[in-house]
């Protein structure tokens, strides 16, 4: 299984910002392969390459003037815990989604297309459509919710299908 | 669960970068109230990820270019305390690489190139050139312009192409390129020579160089690539690159002054440029003909009244296949068979030949021949001969030291040249009589 979408998710839950997130990411790249040497191949990998990752947010936070997201050790130990214990398929999982954006409301899936497409921040969707920005955010929550509820029955769809085939 | 509107506002704003502090704080106590508020916070982010990920590779990345990148994450690098973007954004597509190249990871970086960026200008044109787009093709010329998907067919000639950025390719002849298929920056060369001049990119338009036995993965160097049918061969003028066996997880870092030969059954290392091509096989093994078909090409020569067949044979001693020569070779006749080792092995660390043989029992006399690459012009190769007197299996074990030149399969015994395992590319037997032997299990080892 990779690694890459635990370590984003990692990256995406400390930084704020996708690109911030980004950049911190590819910092832990480089990190990484610096310190591949140090890996303990006995030790899961992902758990490693957490702790790696976890100076890269520490200096993507230095450079932040904002998004400081700054949380007590417990909550880190519980979110590092929970990535793990995920471990997200990644490609399974944008198969399932790709199904669940066809089927959200055509409200929603405009609002969608006008954040995840075109990149436009909630301002300019908030004057797009009418909206007030904070409107625009609850709403873009709700989407995702909608999605996540929706990605997990398919999942769970999937894998009653595959029962009965075996 | 119910999530409170302003924790909602909250996520967006940290998934956007555009939390103040006061934000942070309310978002950080919201997330210590209870796990479940952690689990609802990381399936935010996990759903975000997701669809970034899908979006980008939907619409080839060019989503990402049309965002209105936040002003602060342009000046990375400026406080000084940090190595600068340019340095980051230059190795980081090597270190994705070395941890999660080929195989595993994925891709550390996302490309951001808009499809304009994919197109070449044919810079120079020289002899037959031609370009294939959408299965119709024409010759080219200067000016002309290569599109993402487009097949470049080097006949006798040389061609130059450029991207925009300044990076250019030179084709030498005999070289069939595609651009753009696999990756956006990516390009596949079956056969041919490649010269690339690579201006510094960042990590998003990193640049991937397939060939039938190699993946190279360069953001900024100058390097050439030739692909053979058996290997192919990576060189690295300036920089670095990063190269592996596709399907493969064993990367390794090319500099400046070294090349790296990639060929099935090799080990994958950078050696001087100046060094031979040759490779060493991997844990000694020359051939141990598995397969429906043999893994490494096989020569046959034989003279005119002689009949000679070679073909795989499931009468193996090890595993579920091995060589068969079926001859018959009158006493003025000649017949000879052999694999063909191409790149050059690098046979140096070991003593010994072994291999297992199955005779007639005729009491005619068997002469291996080993080949180097760089013996003397006017020698034929390195021969040992053992007799044929048993039927069935027996294992033949010779010291390299033992191989004496010859001609032809006839010793040379005033030639006092001896066997250099550096460089070695053939390996075969000449055969008398009639009948039929067969080999197996061809390795290497110490003693």
């Amino acid at each position: 299984m990779s690694a890459q979408p635990v370590l984003r998710r990692f990256v995406m839950a400390h930084v704020g910002g996708y690109h911030n997130a980004e950049d911190a990411l590819q910092r832990t790249g480089m990190a990484l392969w610096e310190k591949f040497a140090q890996y303990d191949r006995s030790r899961p990998f992902a758990k490693w390459a957490m702790g790696v990752a976890w100076r890269e947010v520490l200096m993507a936070r230095r450079r932040t003037a904002r998004d400081r997201l700054v949380l007590t050790e417990e909550v880190e130990r519980k979110i590092e815990n929970r990535l793990i214990e995920q471990e997200p398929d990644e490609d399974l999982r944008q198969k399932f989604l790709v199904s669940c954006v066809s089927k959200l409301q055509s409200n929603q899936k405009t609002m969608f297309n006008m954040k995840y497409r075109d990149n436009l921040p909630c301002d300019t969707i908030a004057q797009n459509i009418g909206r007030s920005p904070n409107a625009i955010r609850i709403l873009l929550f709700r989407i995702r919710d909608a999605l996540r509820e929706c990605i997990r029955r398919e999942a769970e769809t999937a894998e009653a299908g595959q029962h009965e085939c075996t | 669960m119910n999530v409170p509107d302003d924790i909602a506002e909250c996520i967006q704003k940290h998934l956007d970068g555009e939390l103040s502090e006061a934000e942070a704080r309310r978002l950080a106590a919201w997330l210590e109230e209870r796990g479940e508020n952690i689990d609802t916070f990381l399936a935010q982010v996990d759903v975000d990820a997701s669809v970034r990920e899908w979006t980008a590779k939907k619409d080839g990345h060019i989503a990402a270019v049309k965002s209105p990148r936040p002003a602060r994450s342009l000046v990375i690098g400026d406080a000084g305390s940090v190595p600068s973007r340019t340095f980051w954004t230059r190795w980081m597509p090597l270190a994705a690489a070395a941890v999660v190249v080929c195989v595993g990871l994925g891709v550390l970086v996302s490309g951001r190139a808009t499809r304009n960026e994919l197109v070449l200008a044919i810079q120079d044109v020289r002899g037959e050139v031609s370009v294939c787009r959408m299965d119709a093709k024409k010759p080219t010329a200067k000016g002309d312009v290569v599109r993402k998907g487009d097949r470049v067919l080097v006949g006798e000639g040389t061609v130059t192409l450029a991207y925009r950025d300044g990076t250019q390719l030179q084709l030498e002849k005999h070289s069939d390129l595609v651009v753009g298929r696999l990756t956006a920056y990516g390009l596949e060369m079956s056969q041919g020579n490649l010269t690339a001049r690579v201006t510094p990119r960042s990590a998003d338009r990193l640049m991937r160089i397939t060939t039938s036995h190699a993946q190279v993965d360069v953001i900024g160097t100058t390097l050439n690539v030739l692909s053979e049918k058996t290997f192919s061969r990576v060189a690295v003028q300036e920089g670095r690159v990063s190269v592996c066996r596709p399907g493969e997880t064993n990367v390794i870092f090319v500099n400046a002054g070294y090349k790296a030969v990639a060929t099935p059954g090799a080990e994958l290392e950078a050696r001087p440029v100046g060094s031979p091509d040759s490779v060493r096989p991997i844990r000694g093994i020359i051939e141990t003909f598995e397969g429906d078909e043999f893994h490494k090409e096989v020569l046959v020569g034989k003279g005119e009244k002689t009949k000679l067949e070679v073909a795989p044979t499931t009468q193996a001693k090890v595993g579920r296949g091995a060589l068969s020569a079926t001859y018959d070779v009158p006493s003025d006749g000649w017949a000879w068979f052999g694999l063909h080792v191409w790149p050059a092995q690098d046979w140096t660390g070991y003593t010994h030949l072994t291999f297992w043989f199955s005779g007639e029992g005729n009491g005619k006399a068997v002469r291996l021949e080993l080949l180097e690459r760089h013996g003397p012009a006017n020698k034929g190769g390195l021969g040992y001969s053992f007799p044929d007197n048993r039927k069935g299996w027996r294992q033949i074990d010779v010291p390299f030291s033992d191989f004496r030149p010859d001609v032809g399969g006839i010793p040379v015994a005033s030639d006092s040249h001896r066997l250099d395992p550096a460089s070695i590319v053939q390996f075969g037997m000449f055969v008398h009589g009639k009948g039929t032997i067969r080999v197996d299990e061809v390795r290497l080892v110490t003693k």
